[in-house]
């Protein structure tokens, strides 16, 4: 480094370390943004859900369901449907069943109905979510090892670009446009200052979740490898409940009290509602009926909610718990886990983090075209070379080839009838085979060519995917915003946006000014070329 | 009650940015006088800070404060791309976003 500054030093740093795991980095952010919509997006995915419509009758109704659907049953649980799930979830486990989150018997009710739905098999985003820090198709350890790295590459990215960026607060407000590189450099430094506390929250918050996972040896030692010790100690699975009323006598048959009841109870003390209800023993004198309040209110306690533990038979209320407000360190962890993981209901909160997270990767991608076009006139001067032409199709397959593979991911789910062995894995093979393709075509198509078919591909995809809809009964726009389905509307809404937004980049990349600058470099790339021969 | 944060921050943020003599310049095309750059600056800061409220209001203090950071971005976003595209109509923007917040 001798002879660099330090500002000229961290400038280097910037540069490789965000061109180097930039097209990770930037898969991590677009997939994790979506992940905010996680439930939302994997509902839209089950168009055979979309004509359930809650009431004030749903959990009634779920609740007689139950005692048909299984009356020998050892313990019921059923989540009420919510603002990003219209469905009742019921889970049962037989007598005698370890109660594991895997096992059991699950159905999914229409919450108007109560009947159970069969929706097709499939992900949903829960596969984009897993791919945002597990990738996919790598042993989970490896991928979180690659993801840690990159998060931690990005964090040393955001400081040295702060420390790199030389007005940082004369040029706040500054976006100086159609000035070719200036133009990319005030986009990309605007992006990265004004939405600056997200970026560095969910990087910051990111690393610490991979932490424990990563780098399990202070806490091994402190706690002499025992972690469930730790994780009770930090209080993530909360105490187990203080072991059932001590009743003596046999269990033996008895119905359970009315619902109604319980819920006006609790609905009296949680401004939220009830969220889920949980049964042991149902229909023995052993039964007790368990309320869970829905969300939480703050981020301290991670989201943990009030509980109300009522006799099943009596309907007598046995105890009522509030969270407990955690110590210092596990406050300040769930207030970073909690921001990250986004469990809270809060949808102006989502939505706004949804923002920074589509600003955090248009930050990426602007950094990775500046790379590009900051070496252009080099290029231009010197010819062409096989870095600079795989930095650019990697460019091109990263960031419009992502949004294509989405689609065909998006379209997968919808064509592939729902017969069919392994759906779901079809599903996320249509993503990774389209995504390989956009870099095959992206090698073999002139640069800017490449970007403006790849982003012509994604207006088709993503606003042919809502037109489609037409074929289900309730998941059209027409019967979503008409039935104020909000919830199947925000996402087809959402599908337009975006391919509005990559119609802008192709109107940008067919402006005619901007067509003629590139075929006049061409063009003067070629003459220089020639020259040279000559000479 | 989530737009009236994003209101008074895109206010705060629009107000900050004419305390620059840059922006000051590109929006009433003449050089600001006296006090003028400083009074701004502190009615700036004073407006992001109460854009804060409603949000705490509605939310509580955590979440609240989460909000109100999202909210900022949003408006200083919004601020930037006004003067990048619509310089000299930025007060008028100002001026519907004032009349928003009492609607």
């Amino acid at each position: 480094m001798n002879g660099l500054g330090f500002r000229q030093a961290n400038s280097w740093l910037h540069t490789w370390s965000g061109l180097l795991l930039g097209w990770l980095l930037f898969a991590v952010f677009f997939t994790g943004t979506l992940s905010f919509f996680r439930d939302e997006i994997s509902y839209w995915m089950k168009p055979e859900l979309h004509g359930s419509r809650p009431d004030a009758g749903t959990p009634e109704r779920v609740w007689a369901a139950m005692h048909t659907l299984a009356p020998q049953a050892a313990n019921w649980s059923i989540i009420l449907p919510d603002a990003r799930n219209a469905t009742a979830q019921v889970q049962w486990y037989a007598p005698g069943e370890r109660p594991t989150r895997a096992g059991g018997e699950r159905r999914v009710l229409d919450a108007g109905t109560a009947q159970p739905l069969q929706a097709r098999e499939t992900r949903g985003a829960d596969f984009l979510y897993r791919f945002h820090f597990e990738l996919y198709g790598m042993p989970r350890i490896v991928a979180r090892w690659i993801v840690g790295v990159a998060t931690m590459m990005m964090l040393v990215a955001i400081v040295s670009g702060v420390i790199t960026h030389k007005k940082i607060f004369t040029d706040f407000f500054t976006l100086r446009r159609r000035k070719g590189q200036r133009s990319w450099m005030d986009a990309h430094n605007a992006l990265a200052v004004l939405a600056l506390p997200f970026h560095f929250m969910i990087t910051y918050s990111g690393l610490l979740l991979l932490m424990f996972m990563l780098m399990p040896w202070g806490l091994e030692t402190a706690y002499d490898g025992d972690r469930r010790a730790f994780n009770a100690e930090r209080g993530t699975h909360g105490a187990v409940s203080a072991s059932a009323p001590t009743t003596t006598q046999a269990k033996a048959p008895a119905s359970l009290t009315a619902l109604q009841p319980l819920l006006a109870q609790a609905q009296a003390q949680w401004p939220r509602g009830v969220g889920r209800i949980t049964v042991s023993d149902p229909g023995t004198t052993h039964a007790i009926i368990q309320l869970q309040e829905s969300g939480g209110s703050s981020l301290l306690d991670r989201g943990r909610s009030g509980q109300m533990r009522f006799d099943g038979v009596t309907g007598a209320l046995l105890e009522t718990t509030t969270p407990v407000m955690p110590g210092a360190a596990t406050a300040t962890y769930n207030v970073f886990a909690g921001l990250h993981l986004l469990r809270f209901a809060d949808p102006w909160l989502r939505w706004l983090a949804f923002i920074g997270g589509v600003l955090g990767s248009a930050m990426v991608a602007t950094g990775l075209v500046l790379w590009v076009v900051k070496r252009l006139p080099q290029r231009r001067k010197q010819g062409s070379h096989l870095g600079h032409r795989l930095v650019e199709s990697l460019n091109v397959a990263s960031v419009a080839g992502l949004s294509v593979a989405l689609g065909a991911y998006f379209w997968a789910n919808r064509l592939i009838p729902a017969d069919v062995l392994g759906r779901s894995r079809w599903e996320i093979r249509s993503f990774f085979v389209v995504w390989a393709l956009t870099l095959v075509h992206a090698c073999l198509r002139p640069h800017r060519r490449a970007w403006l078919e790849q982003l012509a591909l994604v207006v088709v995809m993503f606003a042919a995917l809502p037109l489609y809809n037409w074929v289900y009964p309730h998941s059209h726009l027409l019967a979503t915003v008409s039935a104020g389905n909000w919830l199947v509307a925000g996402m087809d809404l959402t599908l337009l946006a975006y391919a509005a937004l990559a119609g802008m980049g192709v109107w940008y990349l067919r402006r005619p000014q901007v067509v003629a600058r590139a075929a006049a470099s061409r063009a003067a790339a070629t003459a220089t070329g020639r020259n040279e021969v000559t000479a | 009650m989530s737009a009236l944060g994003v209101l008074l921050a895109f206010c705060g943020f629009a107000v900050l940015s004419l305390s620059m003599e840059k922006h000051y310049e590109q929006v009433f095309a003449q050089a600001p006088a006296g006090q003028r750059l400083r009074i701004l600056r502190y009615c700036g800061w004073l407006l992001l800070a109460v854009a804060a409220w409603p949000a705490i209001q509605h939310a509580g203090g955590s979440i609240g404060l989460a909000i109100w950071a999202g909210e900022l971005t949003l408006a200083a976003v919004a601020v930037m791309l006004t003067l990048s595209y619509i310089p000299r109509q930025l007060l008028w923007v100002v001026c519907l976003a004032t009349v928003l917040l009492w609607v």
